[in-house]
């Protein structure tokens, strides 16, 4: 699936929880699970950078965005309206690969919105994936009613303790990995808990992939501004990401 | 009844359709856009910077925004000149626009053995001189900052490959026309101004700075009055065509440049902000310059009463 540009029209963006909203665009086209887009000029006014945002759930003629406020540019997208004109271009990057057997999805915070499509797709295939959710607090786990759903169990954690269980997701995660005899994992969300999650799965013998984020100008592959070390080299999080296998992540050059 | 309109411009021996060329490090190997916009489209494109050997490039964060700008280190990750006319150069050939390949190198020796492979390739029309890449422990900047280094390099390059030379100049100078006279001087055909300029973004709360190096370049809508300043001064000084580089994202941009004193003109950061930049700068382009009464873009170089 080849990426394309197009000047796009908001069709809704709603709220999605405490600080977090839903916004959906034209597009045909679809994308594949894993894959994102890039929405661009979003301070109508001024010069900005575009971000980057998983492709959560699509249809014929448009796609979904989850995204939680932030910063500046989350701040403008919020401000969106249906009927708006949105700067689009994508699907961008590999997607996750086919699994075989079981696989369990471990989503931190807004990391949900790069598995929510992962999730869907193992849904419709029969094969539903269990997931493990973390965030600060309750309203960090977003989209709940929609998850509950398309997965065979899901497993809540805050770290204040104000829904599921208190701790982390990597707490009892190679327990977990173990007695539910899953043969893959395809984790989201920030930095230290992918490079957490990506030993235990080494550790355990389970085959892991990990959809990153990374600071990102361009997503077409040549600003080379999303460099992640990967496999003793520098690789783009945009086109030859955002999902890399654990057992060659975070080792760069040299 | 309309009048026919000649964007076509000339810079140092070369024939461009129309002024606007993507910038160095902003259009990959020509290739990525594809699928966006059609490469032919452009007057020409400038390749990502091209080492003798592979390089990794620096360590991330490489990126961080900026008001109306970005600042980049990426550290010139480039192929190496093998991989460059065994894999990059070939889908090139034909394909529709102009090719300048940028060279960059730690030493002069490497400048000028990648421009003495690049002799005689086909689909190349212009290389483009990297003295002014802020990024790099060695090399680039350190070339571009010392008008007598400047004019060695510049050359040693020219006699080691007769295809046009162009210079990009570093902003990171006391006097850019001294930069650009050196150039001059040692044989080059044109200069591209400007290459960004170093800057920090700094953390409050990490109290580090953002990028892995801590200097990054600066680019985009911020440093373009900067650069219409530069090309100025150059066209005042000195006989040498400039290709004006900068902050420019729009029509009016180009016009603006061109009048200053740029024979053509360079985008860079526009395209990450906008993959369809160019393409809608190229709609917009004739509308203005209708508007504003121009019917040879050419004529207008430097036309501006400054």
């Amino acid at each position: 699936m080849t990426p394309a540009a197009r000047r796009s029209t908001v069709v809704a963006n709603e709220s999605y929880g405490h600080n977090h909203f839903k916004l959906r665009f034209e597009w045909s086209g679809g994308f594949a699970a894993g894959q994102f887009f890039m929405l661009g000029e979003l301070a109508k006014d001024s010069f900005i950078l575009p971000r980057a945002f998983s492709a959560f759930r699509g249809d014929h003629n448009s796609v979904e965005v989850v995204y939680k406020v932030v910063g500046r540019g989350t701040h403008h997208l919020a401000e969106m309206r249906a009927g708006d004109d949105l700067l689009a271009w994508g699907p961008l990057g590999n997607g996750f690969r086919e699994s075989t057997g079981p696989e369990l999805l471990v989503a931190g915070g807004i990391g949900i919105a790069g598995l929510f499509a992962r999730a869907e797709a193992l849904a419709r295939s029969g094969h539903r994936a269990a997931l493990v959710f973390g965030g600060r607090t309750e309203s960090d786990l977003v989209g709940r009613r929609d998850l509950d759903p398309i997965v065979s169990s899901a497993t809540y954690f805050t770290e204040d303790g104000s829904f599921g269980e208190k701790g982390r997701v990597t707490n009892g995660l190679a327990e977990t990995l173990k007695r539910g005899g899953f043969r893959s994992l395809a984790a989201c969300g920030p930095a230290p808990m992918l490079d957490a999650v990506a030993l235990i799965a080494r550790d355990a013998g389970v085959r892991a992939q990990l959809s990153v984020e990374a600071p990102m100008a361009c997503g077409m592959g040549v600003c080379l501004g999303c460099s992640v070390a990967v496999d003793g080299r520098y690789a783009r999080a945009c086109t030859e990401g955002p999902v890399f296998d654990a057992a060659y992540f975070g080792v760069g050059p040299r | 009844m309309t009048t026919a309109l000649d964007l076509s411009v000339r810079v140092g021996g070369v024939d461009f359709a129309n002024p606007l060329l993507a910038a160095s490090g902003c259009f990959g190997w020509g290739v990525e856009y594809s699928s966006i916009f059609p490469v032919r489209a452009l007057g020409g494109f400038v390749t990502k910077g091209l080492s003798q050997k592979p390089r990794p490039g620096n360590a991330p964060p490489r990126i961080a925004e900026t008001a109306s700008g970005m600042l980049n280190s990426i550290g010139i990750e480039s192929v190496g000149v093998d991989a460059f006319l065994a894999e990059k150069l070939p889908p090139l050939i034909g394909c529709g626009t102009r090719v300048i390949v940028n060279l960059f190198g730690e030493t002069e020796d490497e400048y000028v053995e990648i421009a003495h492979r690049l002799r005689g390739a086909t689909g190349i029309h212009a290389l483009e001189l990297n003295a002014s890449c802020p990024n790099t422990a060695k090399g680039g900047l350190e070339f571009g900052i010392v008008p007598d280094v400047l004019r060695s390099l510049t050359r040693r390059v020219r006699d080691a490959n007769p295809l046009p030379l162009y210079v990009k100049l570093t902003p990171n100078v006391t006097d850019i026309t001294a930069s650009a006279r050196a150039a001059l001087e040692a044989g080059a055909d044109a200069v591209t101004a400007i290459n960004t300029l170093r800057g920090i973004v700094l953390s409050a709360e990490s109290r580090r700075a953002v990028l892995s190096t801590r200097f990054g370049g600066l680019s985009g809508p911020a440093i373009k009055p900067i650069a219409l300043a530069m090309v100025h001064q150059i066209r005042r000084a000195l006989p040498i065509p400039i290709i004006g580089c900068g902050g420019i994202t729009s029509a009016r941009d180009v016009v603006e440049f061109i009048l200053a004193g740029a024979s053509a003109v360079q985008i860079g950061t526009a395209l990450f902000a906008n993959p369809l930049a160019a393409q809608e700068i190229l709609v917009e382009l004739p509308v203005l310059c209708a508007r504003l009464g121009i019917t040879r873009l050419a004529d207008q170089i430097g036309a501006a009463a400054l």
